[in-house]
């Protein structure tokens, strides 16, 4: 009796599972159908990089010229500088975002007027809105060596300096206006994740005696790390791109050294002639470094922090 | 928190506030600089002469958008693009954490499903063959051309699922004891606990839809069908460019006659309006941490 | 039921699937369009004979920014389209309405699904041969041959000596004209505006002998003394404005460039052109053009060139322009109409004047405009081609001189549009229209009864506005005064300067590009671009310049160069 009973509790244990394990894929088919038609199919299109395509011939007409491209690519006398420059702008934004948009949630969160609150969150949000080609002509007012920072320096007795002409200044330049683009927008989340912290987790901390950095360290930023990791490993895999919009619409030939990027070189390629097998690529090397690094992480961070992202 | 009178936490409170302040200012100088630029006379703002008070002040560029038909009609398709996106994508977002929330125990598809998605983020076949299927589809020239394509949000998805998967089991399980099937668990449990993330990627859902033009300039070919942020970037031609495109010298003064970057200036300030509108309203879900705080034992 | 119907969802998904690939397979496959014969075109007793039955094109049609539409008016349907209906019985459908890089972009794609509109115009020459040798578009040479109005046909054959190979040699393939080129003939030089009302306040005297030319002394002296002595009263003047690509290849030398001086040293940046011994050179790779940078240093040292130049945007230039902090911008002769009008709007005492720059032989070198990459071309099949060569009739004949607005009575309010309202959006001007558009201007607006008398409708009304400005200046619009400046002194300067036979004419020894162009031209471009605004900016010394050439040669330059001399060969 008691055996039977167990037995039958079993089954229908399982037989819960088995349902609701088709109701989940119920769930995912709908997107998944979205996907197949709008990601999958289209992916047809990676072809292009290994054939010489045209716009006449096709998909399916042009001729194959297997790795050629990717030969090509790395045979351009310029393009470790390239990457390297990439590599370098990319990283420097990732990075300085992210711990400025950390330390503004975490300062906006102490903020007890509300008002204020409210007021600066919604201001630190609008650059983001704002697109290159209108915040360049203002990055070139405020760093032009007859602009306010210049004129500000020449205050303060320090030399005067052309930003935008000077290969040591170009990069940190792209990298602080990015940052002062996207901070705020990129807050939005880390935001999210602290209005997630259990209130009881402060309380306790408070009634232990904890100091503002203790409870920020103990609690506001382990209830945040989930975030900051996902958030981290999500971009990574744009380590390629360095934002060519902000680039093309700040660069010049006095500083192709520091700032030319993968995207700005394609893009001239392009103006000669469509280059849309050069330019998949292209895109399918960063795809497949992006998708490399990003797992690699999602691992790493598995293991260290046993935090899994997806 | 009030308790602590110390020197150094009234210090730290200055500092806090300071630099807050200053970071609000910061991010608000260029906005105001373009709004002082979309009430200048079109000389003074091609003189670099407007900082943030107008210069030869003139309401000229309102009234000439006020006056544009087709800025209009765009806004409104816009409008409708983001209403549909909005709702298919909550949709699709809210069904597919959900499950992918799950461990692998539980939802055995789930690493291929991830992996499937995580490949689809990743990789694309470019525009052409996204355009083809478009096509194939007939939805040229129409709204869901912009709406469908970008139904799957996944980085939106797996910031959810992320958020799904630190709601306590307890209150699922409590839930099914109840009888309650998996949908009705994600709608009485998750989506009461995830208000939060969710209006987190409503907004971002809102931003990326209204702000999107690159759609618009494949896979609408009629003027009078545009979104309004293809509009306006089809009209913000630079001059410079076709200066060294070689254009004709009908063109180049053609094209001068509606450069003029006040009118530019307030085609922003009135198409970022509506996202301004938006913030403040979903703010509240996210400021407040009520919800889950009550929720969490 | 919610497990059947997620089945039923599978089976729909699979069904999808199957289809996609099917229509996949189809795109890849031939044009059905090829076995449509063409045709058969002979005599034509009335080449503008109105259709019986309606006759419906599909184009492409490239828009331009600022339409200008009346209300309730669209692309498709507008006074144009009316027109066209009204007397050739074609209804326009547009396929798709771009501009610019959005239009080319339209036509890849069009390309690429093999569904061509009826009627397009194609922005390259790589895309023209794309076309013809996947089949895509039909012979014109019968069409053209039978319909074209003899005006059109003028217009073309006015390129015979101007081109190599005359107007239709780019689009020619195997002895059939595959497209119509856009022309435009040649316009003059690349001029300096400078702002006469400084001068005149500084008394500095400028063109004293009045051959309407500077020599480089003089406009360096000129600069120099608008930096020392800053007339516009700003604090902060610069000298000469340049943007970060100082050389220009275009036709017409670009604005805020310093293609003006260079040519003054017989230095051709950016243009290719023969050498002493009839070999095909670079123009960068010069010596001329290596004097020409080393004097530039030698200016930027001293402050007659813009501190800044190498990250001034083109915008950058413009604002220092209207701003006063300049008085002097390179540029060509129409500049007034969209730049310097800004100026005039800003400091309604601003009076310009231009010139050109000469060399030491008191010669104004410049190279003869290069054949636009702009080509209508007709999809193949396509029942009515004839009607594409009709449409041309109408708009680039017709439309023009006296019997304008017999044909369309509301031609002046139709002006009031953008051209690219017009079903087909291409320049048909002869190769020296702009000399006699000087002429007919300048004689209507000295007498009211030969206004009648000129070609181009627009240019009657430039007539009125200049002979209104000069009625009284004082009391013109900026738009008449800017009209007046580019067509009296701008055009009138490149008139002059051909009837004084100061010119020297160069012919581009190539335009287009070559095989490996493709492949390398972007590093050899981004050399290039590096190597001559440091030399200008004395970040790199002159001595750099013989470097550059080196790498240039050695990365490509040679191997291209020796392209086009095959080429030229053939």
């Amino acid at each position: 009796m008691k055996f039977l009973h167990k037995h039958s509790q079993e089954t229908t244990v399982s037989g819960r599972m088995q349902s609701q394990e088709s109701m989940f894929n119920l769930m995912m088919l709908p997107g998944m159908l979205f996907l197949l038609i709008f990601s999958y199919i289209p992916m047809v299109g990676i072809v292009m990089a290994f054939q010489d395509f045209s716009a006449g011939k096709g998909i399916f007409g042009s001729p194959f010229v297997g790795l050629k491209h990717f030969k090509y690519m790395f045979s351009l006398p310029d393009i470790w500088k390239i990457i390297r420059n990439t590599l370098t702008i990319a990283i420097g934004k990732m990075l300085i975002t992210t711990l400025m948009a950390v330390i503004f949630a975490i300062l906006l969160n102490e903020i007890r007027v509300r008002f204020l609150k409210r007021t600066v969150q919604t201001v630190v949000y609008l650059p983001h809105f704002l697109s290159w080609v209108i915040l360049a002509s203002i990055v070139v007012n405020l760093f032009s060596l007859d602009g306010s920072v210049n004129q500000a320096l020449g205050k303060l007795g320090f030399e005067q300096c052309n930003f935008l002409g000077n290969n040591t200044t170009f990069q940190p330049l792209l990298i602080l206006t990015d940052v002062w683009k996207e901070f705020g927008y990129a807050s939005i989340v880390y935001l999210a994740a602290i209005t997630s912290i259990d209130p009881g987790l402060y309380e306790a901390a408070s009634i232990d005696g904890a100091s503002w950095w203790q409870r920020t360290w103990h609690v506001t930023l382990p209830g945040m790390l989930t975030v900051i990791l996902l958030m981290s490993v999500m971009n990574i895999a744009n380590v390629l791109n360095a934002g060519f919009d902000q680039v093309y619409n700040l660069y010049n030939p006095m500083v192709y050294e520091t700032g030319d990027i993968i995207d700005t070189y394609v893009y001239r390629m392009g103006l000669l002639n469509h280059q849309y097998s050069f330019s998949t690529a292209v895109g399918l090397f960063k795809s497949v470094v992006g998708m490399v690094l990003m797992i690699g992480v999602n691992e790493a961070s598995k293991k260290f922090t046993d935090a899994r992202i997806f | 928190m009030i308790q602590s009178k110390s020197i150094s936490a009234r210090v730290g409170k200055v500092v806090v506030y300071t630099l807050i302040i200053l970071m609000g200012l910061i991010c608000l100088l260029p906005l105001l600089n373009i709004l002082a630029m979309s009430f200048s006379g079109s000389a003074a703002v091609t003189a670099n002469q407007v900082g943030l008070v107008p210069v030869d002040f003139t309401l000229a560029p309102y009234q000439k958008l006020l006056g544009d038909e087709q800025f209009w009609r765009s806004f409104m398709i816009s409008v409708v693009r983001v209403i549909l996106q909005l709702a298919l994508n909550m949709v699709l977002i809210v069904l597919m954490a959900y499950p992918l929330s799950k461990s692998k125990r539980e939802f055995r598809a789930r690493g291929v499903y991830m992996k499937l998605m995580i490949f689809a983020m990743l990789f694309n076949g470019g525009m052409i063959p996204t355009y083809l299927v478009v096509k194939r589809l007939g939805l040229l020239n129409t709204v869901w051309s912009l709406v469908l394509p970008g139904a799957v949000p996944i980085f939106n998805v797996i910031l959810v699922m992320n958020f799904f998967a630190g709601v306590p089991k307890s209150l699922e399980e409590a839930a099914i004891i109840d009888g309650a099937n998996p949908l009705q668990v994600l709608m009485r449990v998750y989506l009461p606990c995830s208000v939060p993330v969710l209006a987190t990627v409503a907004l971002f859902s809102i931003v990326g839809s209204w702000n999107d033009f690159f759609s618009g300039l494949i896979y609408i070919t009629k003027v009078q069908n545009l979104p309004l942020m293809t509009y306006i970037q089809s009209l913000n031609v630079n001059i410079a460019d076709l200066v060294k495109g070689g254009a004709s010298a009908d063109t180049l003064a053609s094209v001068a006659a509606i450069s003029n970057k006040n009118l530019n200036a307030a085609k922003i300030i009135v198409s970022t309006i509506p996202l301004l509108a938006i913030y403040p309203f979903l703010q509240k879900y996210f400021i407040s941490g009520i919800v889950v705080g009550a929720v969490k034992e | 039921m919610s497990k059947l119907n997620g089945y039923g969802k599978r089976i729909t998904a699979l069904a999808l699937v199957a289809a996609m690939t099917v229509s996949f397979t189809a795109c890849g496959g031939k044009n059905d369009a090829e076995n449509a014969s063409q045709p058969a075109v002979s005599k034509v007793s009335d080449p503008m004979a109105k259709y019986d039955q309606p006759v419906t094109m599909n184009v492409g049609r490239q828009i331009g920014t600022n339409a200008r539409l009346p209300k309730g008016d669209t692309f498709e349907n507008n006074a144009y389209t009316r027109t066209l209906k009204d007397k050739l019985n074609i209804v326009i459908k547009d396929a798709f309405e771009a501009n610019g890089e959005d239009y080319d972009r339209q036509v890849s794609l069009a390309m690429t699904g093999n569904s061509l509109p009826d009627m397009l115009v194609v922005d390259s020459r790589n895309d023209l041969k794309e076309m013809v040798e996947n089949d895509q578009i039909a012979d014109l040479t019968d069409v053209y041959n039978s319909y074209a109005s003899d005006k059109i046909k003028e217009i073309y054959d006015s390129y015979k000596d101007v081109f190599s190979g005359g107007a239709f040699d780019k689009c020619t393939f195997d002895g059939k004209i595959m497209g119509l080129p856009d022309v435009t003939g040649d316009s003059g030089s690349n001029i300096v505006w400078v702002r006469q009302d400084w001068a005149d306040k500084l008394g500095i005297k400028l063109d004293e002998d009045g051959d309407g030319c500077l020599k480089l002394d003089e406009l360096k002296s000129l600069a120099k003394q608008f930096v020392e002595k800053d007339p516009g009263g700003t604090g902060k003047p610069v000298g000469i404005p340049v943007q970060p690509y100082p050389t220009n290849g275009d036709n017409d030398g670009g604005s805020f460039t310093l293609t003006g001086i260079a040519n003054a040293f017989n230095a051709f940046p950016k243009r290719w052109q023969k050498d002493a011994n009839g070999k095909v050179v670079y123009g960068t790779t010069t010596n001329e053009t290596k004097e020409f940078l080393t004097t530039m240093a030698g200016w930027f040292k001293e402050g007659i060139i813009d501190p800044q130049a190498g990250t001034r945007t083109w915008d950058d230039c413009q604002g220092l322009l209207v701003n006063g902090q300049t008085g002097i911008a390179f540029g060509m002769w129409h500049m007034p109409d969209w730049c310097l009008n800004q100026v005039k709007e800003k400091d309604p005492k601003a009076e310009f004047h231009c010139y050109a720059i000469a060399d030491k032989n008191n010669k104004v070198n410049f190279m003869h405009v290069a054949p636009h990459e702009k080509y209508v071309v007709v999809r193949k099949g396509y029942e009515h081609p004839e009607a594409v060569i009709k449409i041309l009739n109408l708009f680039y004949d017709q439309l023009k001189g006296k019997n304008a607005s017999t044909v369309m009575p509301n031609i002046d309010e139709a002006l009031k549009m953008d051209d690219s309202t017009r079903p087909i959006n291409i320049e048909l001007l002869d190769a020296d229209f702009y000399l006699r558009s000087y002429e007919q201007i300048m004689a209507g607006a000295k007498d009211k009864s030969k206004i009648d008398d000129i070609d181009v409708t627009a240019d009657k009304l430039y007539a009125k506005e200049i002979a209104n400005y000069n009625k009284d200046p004082k009391a013109a619009t900026t738009q008449e005064w800017s009209h007046y400046n580019s067509r009296v002194f701008g055009l009138g300067l490149y008139h002059s300067l051909t009837q004084k036979n100061m010119f020297n004419w160069q012919i581009p020894a190539f335009t287009g590009t070559t095989d490996s162009m493709e492949s390398m031209w972007t590093n050899l471009d981004k050399l290039e671009n590096e190597a001559t605004i440091k030399i200008i900016t004395g970040a790199e010394q002159p001595s750099y310049f013989d470097t550059f050439v080196k790498d240039w040669k050695a990365q490509g330059g040679d191997q291209i160069t020796s392209e086009i001399e095959k080429q030229a060969e053939k």
